[in-house]
């Protein structure tokens, strides 16, 4: 007979009792579980999707272009892309740069036109920042030479395929409407509407043609395995734009190791803009700038299942706060008694906790037993999200959307049951090592 | 030697607005091996000063030595100590856990002392057999008479071997006959082993078997005490 | 006498009943404020209905599968004498022929492409606009744009007076025209805002080079009727190649997503009900226990034993009553203040059909759904305590306590 046993016992003296407060716990420790690896799910394979598919880690674009984004303004360019691109692949942290026009694109084909967003993209450069190249399912990606890419859904209502010469109108920072020929290369899909649908992928150069442009672009997306990083580095290396030396054109040593120094190296061993003039203000965005939608969606689902986290444990700890009140209550007298054989204060806070600590095993295990099912079912299998969402829908679900448990989630879980019904049972635990023995024992021994 | 000293001791309670004074200005010296019993009316005071010389209660004023040593110098923790190794108890209700069996309950001062597991059984077994109920070390107390229960009660007290046994209206809730026992054994208990006994009682049948009778009124001592 | 009894006992055990009474207002709080918003999304979606699109929307078949919706085609040349059968239905409220089309807006050296639709003077669509109007009024009569101020500042031209659109008529052609700024607007929906203006109908169909109109939105008298509407002129509109679309049809994206929030709702709803439900029945059957005696007296003295259960319902619902108020009144100063300013939850919100902030909605019906519900979790712990506390026989409940 020890401790832990008699403490198991007193939690079974009252199995209703016992009952709801592990249901109690078990929910609180069931839902906790099954969230945690719905919201991981998002982080895994949301924001993944994103950035591999659209945003890279970071982008440079124009200072101001973002604020006239609705109009994709082609006055608004990063001049000197294929200089820039050099230095930026040279900044820490970032394995790929490639340069990007946004311009309202009309598509058509002999079946007709359509309006479409186009994206002119530095395919070699593109292939080491986002998946397009292994998007394709038909034909095949740019590689450089002028052509098109359009999503599987478009072709097929364009009546086109690879082969098939496209004609792309556009009107170009100088107002013009001009047109270009190009052959569709290839087919795409993402399995994503809001892309699939809407995008038409164009070689840099044809694009630059066609708008009327230079050597410039409107964005250059960064990547890199750590966005953070990533992130770092494009705004060191925004910033060292800005800064005084970086026209000069004074070759300098490369300083390896911190960002700025590298960037600063970088900037500072590079050639000029073009016409010899200060470079024009370059803005730094981590991808969630682009991603704003998915981004709050997020923030939302997460921020509201932490709410009613918080709800329901409140409601836990009070739960079990009562039940355990009411439990020493009824045993005040055994209490005091076996205060008088001798055992102290802390070993009666002790035999209250570890009741509470039995009762939240029940309920961890209970709940666990209910949310591992539901989990491995969310987690393998996944839902089927397509039926809920509008085509369209600014957030790459996917089709199926799978959540992602971790070993961590379900240790945290378990610590928040358990450390819910301790919480609650830290007074009634105190209050019982402090009974008086003799009153508490009432009058007689 | 003097195992208890009291020296005037002065127990107070409140009672709502007003104060009872449960002892007024007591003394008292119990020695070693003494088989005493305190008498009284009841209100007289009896079970405060069992209270007190079991150390589950603190006097308002005056002192309370054991074995020499002022009680008053031990913190909480002290005197749960002294509990558990010099002092045992028998309650007028038993007061045994109804969850734990027969020997769990004789058990718990042992585990309370951290007395190693294997040496637990054969002492258990030993005290089982002292007070008669060998065959009863798995039952519940729910399932035992009240005088088979006052006699795992006082097996419980003796767990730890203590210097002293307290024990307040030990037969009041146990028809004659049984009482008797009760008292039968708690006396050849203090006769072989040497353990001093106290008991308050307002039984005369009981007092006959006290060796010295402290008679206390009003929370005073009229007789007996030295 | 018995609802005294029930009442005093609570308040002597103040911290239990306290603990029985905060576990339902939470419970019926959190119930309302979903309610709110799923409301709130209704709401939203009744207005969209009811006030700014179609209940149903008329044009021909091919229309449908065309590659470009914006596309000058497929325009019904017999629009007029369409929406004068349509108007002969007395469940038809008003006709209205819209003109959707692609056009790019121009300011000096800037320029955006816009989705523009050709309106009629009396106009009773597109009501978030007239709403919204800064500067002017929408609908006008005679030729002009209406245009959104964000809109302005991205030209550049915050003060432009007029504007120049520029489109892409029948034969393809570039055709432009310099048109007065009539009407300024704001919506609470700034991705609205920044893709959609407003053209009058004869200067669009006359850039555009077309002849009768390509939709004709209809405004019924109860929305309800829009299926029937749709199926009973079906055949009608099938033989000059049109097709109607309901605005359940239409908004069916919103309505996936109401449907969606509110199961979520449902969810969240049951499980927060589930925990509260176990504490509460918990606390009441302490109550119980700790009333053995005293009840075991009554019964003594002569009270029966449904008594005793009435005894600890009456307690129960009284709780529960309580409790669900003060959730309730809880709730809504939060349900009053989201209503009138919104609760912002980022650019998600758009995906939600819902505009830059998700409004909440207020319903008396609800919050009484809720109220009750709170009540009958207590009743439903009280039912299940006073059931097991009154099976102690009378001897038994004398000796506990």
């Amino acid at each position: 007979m020890n401790p832990f046993g008699l403490a198991a016992r007193n939690v079974f003296r009252n199995g209703r009792r016992t009952s709801l407060n592990a249901i109690a716990i078990g929910v609180g420790v069931a839902i906790m579980f099954i969230c945690l690896g719905w919201v991981q799910g998002y982080r895994t394979y949301i924001y993944r999707a994103v950035i591999s598919y659209q945003t890279g880690a970071a982008q440079l674009l124009r200072r101001g272009y973002e604020a006239q984004a609705p109009r994709l303004p082609l006055d608004l360019t990063i001049p000197g892309y294929q200089a820039l691109r050099e230095r930026i692949l040279r900044l820490p942290g970032v394995l790929g740069a490639s340069g990007r026009i946004d311009f309202a694109a009309r598509i058509a084909s002999p079946r007709g036109s359509v309006r479409m967003l186009g994206q002119g993209i530095d395919a070699p450069a593109e292939a080491g920042v986002t998946v397009l190249s292994r998007k394709i399912v038909r034909g095949s990606y740019l590689d450089g030479s002028p052509g098109i890419l359009l999503g599987a859904g478009m072709a097929r209502k364009l009546g086109v395929a690879p082969g098939s010469v496209i004609f792309v109108y556009a009107t170009d920072r100088y107002g013009v409407v001009n047109s270009i020929a190009l052959v569709l290369r290839g087919v795409f899909s993402f399995g994503y509407g809001a892309m699939d649908d809407s995008l038409a992928y164009v070689d840099l150069a044809s694009a630059q043609e066609l708008l009327g442009l230079g050597d410039e672009v409107t964005r250059i997306v960064l990547a890199g395995p750590r966005t953070q990083e990533v992130e770092d580095s494009a705004r060191a290396f925004a910033a060292s734009l800005a800064a005084p030396g970086a026209a000069a054109g004074t070759v300098a040593g490369t300083v390896a190791g911190t960002v700025a120094g590298a960037a600063a190296g970088a900037a500072a061993g590079a050639a000029p803009s073009p016409e010899g003039k200060p470079y024009p203000s370059v803005e730094a965005y981590g991808w969630r700038q682009f991603a704003q939608a998915t981004v709050s969606g997020v923030r939302a689902d997460t921020g509201s299942f932490y709410v009613i986290a918080v709800i329901l444990f409140a409601l836990i700890i009070a739960g079990i706060l009562n039940s355990m009140s009411m439990s020493v209550h009824e045993r005040h007298r055994e209490l005091a008694t076996l205060r008088a054989l001798g055992l102290r204060q802390r070993g009666v806070r002790r035999l209250i906790l570890y009741e509470s600590t039995w009762l939240a095993a029940l309920g961890v295990a209970g709940g666990f037993l209910v949310a591992a099912p539901i989990a491995a079912w969310l987690g393998l299998k996944g839902v089927d999200i397509s039926a809920y969402m509008p085509r369209d829908f600014p957030i790459p679900f996917g089709e199926i959307y799978h959540a992602d448990y971790r070993a961590w989630h379900a240790l945290l879980s378990a610590a928040l049951g358990i450390g819910a019904s301790l919480a609650g049972s830290l007074v009634p635990a105190r209050r019982a090592a402090k009974l008086p023995i003799a009153q508490t024992l009432g009058g007689g021994l | 030697m003097t195992l208890v000293r009291l020296e005037n001791i002065v127990k107070d309670y409140a009672l709502g607005r007003t104060t009872i004074r449960a002892l007024r200005n007591v003394s008292l010296s119990i020695e070693e091996g003494e088989f005493t019993s305190i008498v009284g009316p009841s209100g007289c005071g009896k079970t405060t000063m069992l209270n007190l010389i079991g150390c589950i209660d603190r006097p308002s004023s005056g002192s309370l030595e054991f074995e020499g040593a002022p009680v008053a110098e031990l913190g909480d923790d002290g005197e749960a100590e002294l509990r558990l190794r010099k002092i045992g108890f028998v309650f007028q209700s038993f007061n045994l856990v109804p969850v734990l069996s027969v020997a769990e309950n004789i058990e718990i001062p042992m585990m309370l002392s951290r007395m190693p597991r294997s040496a637990r059984r054969p002492k258990v077994e030993e005290l089982l057999e002292l007070v008669g109920l060998s065959d009863y070390a798995a039952h519940k107390p729910d399932e035992l008479s009240g005088g088979q229960r006052q006699r795992v009660a006082i097996a419980r007290a003796l767990a730890n071997e203590p210097r002293l046994v307290i024990a307040d209206e030990p037969t009041a809730n146990l028809d004659g006959a049984t009482g008797e026992g009760i008292l039968q054994a708690m006396r050849e208990l203090n006769e072989r082993a040497g353990v001093t006994f106290i008991f308050s009682t307002h039984d005369p049948r009981v007092m006959r078997f006290a060796r010295r009778v402290v008679r206390l009124r009003d929370g005073e001592i009229e007789e007996g005490g030295s | 006498m018995l609802l005294k009894m029930a009442v005093l006992s609570t308040l002597r055990r103040p911290r239990r009943t306290a603990l029985i009474v905060l576990a339902i207002a939470l419970s019926v709080f959190v119930m309302e404020f979903f309610s709110g918003w799923v409301l709130g999304m209704r709401e939203r979606m009744d207005r969209k209905i009811l006030q700014e699109t179609a209940h149903i929307l008329v044009e021909r078949k091919s229309r449908l599968e065309a590659l470009d919706p914006l596309a000058p085609v497929d325009y019904m040349a017999d629009a007029a004498a369409i929406a004068a059968h349509l108007r002969a239905d007395p469940r038809v409220a008003r006709v209205e022929a819209v003109a959707p089309l692609e056009g790019l807006l121009l300011a000096g050296p800037k320029n955006m492409g816009l989705r523009l639709y050709g309106f009629e003077p009396d106009t009773v669509f597109f009501s978030q606009v007239g709403r919204g109007s800064l500067r002017g009024s929408f609908p006008f009569e005679g030729p002009g744009l209406a245009v959104s101020r964000r809109t302005l500042e991205l030209l550049g031209a915050p003060e432009a007076k007029s504007l120049v659109l520029l489109v892409q008529d029948v034969d393809g052609a570039p055709a432009y025209r310099e048109l007065p700024v009539r009407c300024v607007f704001s919506t609470d929906d700034s991705a609205f805002d920044e893709t959609t203006a407003f053209v009058d109908a004869p200067d669009a169909s006359d850039l555009l080079g077309t002849v009768g109109a390509p939709e004709l939105w209809l405004r019924l008298r109860d929305p309800g009727q829009a299926g029937a509407v749709s199926s009973a002129e079906a055949g009608y509109l099938a033989e000059r190649g049109c097709i109607g679309r309901t605005w359940q049809v239409l908004q069916g994206g919103m309505l996936a997503m109401i449907k969606l929030m509110d199961l979520f709702m449902y969810v969240i709803n049951v499980i927060v009900l589930i925990v509260a439900a176990t504490v509460i029945t918990n606390a009441i059957l302490m109550n119980v226990f700790e009333k053995q005696r005293e009840y075991g007296t009554l019964r003594a003295i002569g009270m029966k034993r449904r008594t005793q259960l009435a005894l600890v319902l009456i307690e129960g619902a009284a709780q529960g009553i309580a409790g669900s108020l003060l959730g309730a009144a809880l709730a809504l100063p939060v349900a009053l203040y989201l209503r009138r300013h919104g609760l912002a939850i980022g650019a998600a919100s758009h995906a939600f059909g819902m505009g830059d902030v998700m409004y909440f909605g207020l319903s008396a019906a609800a919050t009484a759904r809720d109220v009750l519900v709170g009540a009958l979790i207590a009743l439903a712990g009280s039912l299940y305590a006073a059931i097991v506390g009154a099976r102690a026989s009378l001897v038994d409940a004398l000796r506990r306590g």
